[in-house]
């Protein structure tokens, strides 16, 4: 089977997505707005806590499910927004799937280790498992 | 990756100067862009100083002068002088706009850099290859599209159907407002620019018109529709006060609107 053509009289065919993404783009804005506030005043609300305080902020189920919450969304946020970018600025397709791929990529590593430590100092353990790290 | 640079043979380099006469009174500098594919190596700058006593208050009026009095070889595209056609349309003074509705007095610089439209292949002097923005407009089908068999008389609208195509009706294609866009330039073969998105919305928006579920799914796509960034160059820029991003924006607000029905690709 021949793939449909991609371009008809010099104009691309569409491709019939893309709304769903500009959705997504301005709900999780939106979501992040008081997610980021509630970040921020946390932050400032810690200093001078010193470091069993910050342990002790973690613990509260609400504070570690909040943070995750905010980290995922966040990464999610910023995945579409480099993704934006890429399509704007680099042509070719291989390099555009490659990097967008790589991008990806590093946005789930980064949400992954985000949560990992998120749960690991919620469960009142030490950031890093005995015997990694310090 | 974009290109910071012109590439080779883009490069305007410094042409000939046309002095005014000495004794010419109120003269204005036009530095003028030229360039004939089929025999340039380079495009060049043209000064042509001008007094403004000698011709009427337009750009274009200026550039008539010029083609018939001083240098006959400048090219460039003019039709109706009054702002309908959107033959003159080109780069003036750092802005797209039309020649014949740009006012010489309105321009600041002491030094009216005049261009063709930016990031479109140019056929001579000022005189660019709109192929692609045609096509553009061409696949949009700017045509009415009813399911009702054709009336005895015409279709009625009433009066706030009709006031809804105000500020889409009135676009002249120009293509001011594409080539001033950023995400244009970078990604024209496959974003439709403002004017071919205003244009669409202006069907999409049009009580007689039963094909708007069919535009939006033409329109839904990561680069045909979604490269507006809302720069808003091209707001800016409408010789007709137009504004393309606004209509970008409510084609936007449709496609996610619980009315769509889309079909199945």
């Amino acid at each position: 089977m021949s793939k449909p053509a991609r371009y008809v009289k010099h104009v691309k065919v569409s491709e019939r997505e893309g709304a769903g993404e500009w959705k997504a783009e301005r709900l999780s804005s939106l979501v992040l707005i008081p997610l980021a506030l509630w970040g921020l005043w946390s932050a400032w609300a810690l200093s001078g806590a010193g470091y069993d305080g910050a342990l002790g902020w973690f613990r509260s189920p609400i504070n570690a499910t909040l943070l995750a919450i905010t980290l995922l969304i966040s990464v999610w946020h910023m995945n579409m927004g480099l993704k934006v970018i890429v399509d704007d600025y680099i042509h070719k397709p291989s390099s555009r799937t490659a990097l967008l791929g790589l991008i990806g990529a590093l946005c789930l590593l980064l949400a992954a280790a985000g949560v990992f430590f998120i749960v690991r100092l919620a469960l009142g353990s030490a950031p890093l498992p005995a015997g990694l790290g310090a | 990756m974009v290109q910071l640079t012109l590439p080779k043979g883009s490069k305007p380099t410094t042409g000939k100067v046309h002095k005014a006469p000495p004794g010419a009174k109120n003269v204005k500098t036009y530095k003028v862009y030229r360039y004939d594919p089929e025999v340039d190596a380079d495009p060049r700058w043209d000064v042509y100083e001008v007094s403004a006593d000698d011709h009427g208050p337009m750009l274009l009026d200026a550039l008539i002068h010029i083609k018939n009095e001083i240098d006959p070889t400048l090219t460039f595209r003019r039709s109706c002088r009054e702002g309908i056609c959107g033959s003159c349309s080109m780069n003036i003074d750092g802005r797209n706009t039309l020649a014949c509705t740009k006012g010489w007095e309105e321009c600041s610089s002491s030094t009216i850099a005049i261009a063709p439209l930016p990031h479109q292949p140019v056929v001579k002097d000022l005189v660019t290859d709109l192929t692609l923005f045609y096509a553009q407009y061409d696949s949009i089908q700017p045509y009415l599209q009813s399911d009702e068999p054709d009336p005895e008389k015409e279709r009625l609208q009433t009066p706030e159907e009709r006031a809804k195509l105000d500020g889409l009706y009135e676009c002249i294609l120009c293509a001011c407002c594409s080539t001033s866009c950023p995400s244009y330039w970078w990604n024209q073969t496959d974003y439709l620019g403002p004017a071919a998105l205003l244009q669409s919305y202006r069907w999409i928006a049009d009580s007689r018109d039963d094909a708007t579920d069919k535009r939006l799914d033409d329109l839904e796509d990561p680069f045909k529709l979604y490269r507006c960034h809302t720069i808003m160059n091209c707001a800016q820029v409408c010789p007709k006060g137009l504004n393309p991003a606004k209509a970008i924006a409510e084609t936007k607000k449709l496609m996610v609107s619980p009315s769509r029905k889309k079909q199945p690709a």
